[in-house]
């Protein structure tokens, strides 16, 4: 992707935000494969944030939870996080070898896309709102 | 680098609809301005910056865990159990 391509859909992506103020917080496009893999876990963490939100409504006795949508929302939560946890560890591993530093950028590029397709399909918000609740 | 975009824009949407006033919202600006700063001085993030990250996902991860029901908690222990029998 070319710096011209980035700085567009960087425009895009504020134009459609509509918020003047967020321009300082947006993220920057990624050089390594292991800040393409921090964004990965930024953003699964963002994401676990929206469905532990929306588990709390959906379950408000923990204990007594069992709803096949949580269980699935759970699960695809677990699995991202082995799978992006794996690819850190390949980055953060000090390897040089670059198909296998890309092969873990991909991959939890991947984990990713795959858990908040999960969240998708049970209409779980990302973003929670302040007091955690959804 | 479709999936870059995507990812991209995950954060970008958090991001936008995040009150300031929310951890998320704090959560995601310190992490802007660790890749931020890695990216200014051509370095690799630190482990700071990974445990910093690591900890917030473990401790939803804990939490989420905590409504996973019995029969599905159990299912998904199965695969990890080693085999039976010879």
């Amino acid at each position: 992707m070319t710096f011209n391509h980035r700085l567009s859909v960087f425009a895009a992506a504020l134009a459609l935000a509509g918020c003047s103020s967020i321009q300082a917080v947006v993220p920057p496009a990624p050089n390594t494969s292991a800040q393409v893999v921090y964004e990965a876990r930024a953003a699964q963490v963002t994401a676990a944030a929206g469905a532990l939100a929306w588990v709390k409504t959906v379950c408000p006795i923990q204990a007594t939870c069992n709803d096949p949508r949580v269980d699935a929302v759970v699960d695809g939560s677990i699995t991202a996080d082995t799978v992006i946890s794996t690819a850190e560890a390949t980055v953060r591993s000090g390897t040089s070898d670059s198909t296998a530093l890309q092969k873990a950028a991909t991959a939890a590029q991947n984990a990713l896309s795959a858990f908040q397709a999960i969240l998708t399909q049970y209409g779980v918000k990302v973003t929670p709102t302040p007091n955690g609740s959804s | 680098m479709e999936t870059l975009v995507l990812i991209l824009g995950v954060l970008k949407t958090a991001l936008a609809v995040a009150d300031a006033a929310s951890p998320v919202y704090t959560f995601l600006t310190s992490v802007v301005s660790r890749l931020e700063a890695a990216q200014a001085e051509n370095r690799d993030l630190t482990a700071e910056d990974w445990a910093y990250i690591d900890q917030l996902a473990a401790q939803y991860l804990t939490q989420l865990k905590g409504y996973h029901s019995v029969t599905a908690a159990l299912l998904a222990l199965a695969p990890a159990q080693p085999p039976t029998g010879t």
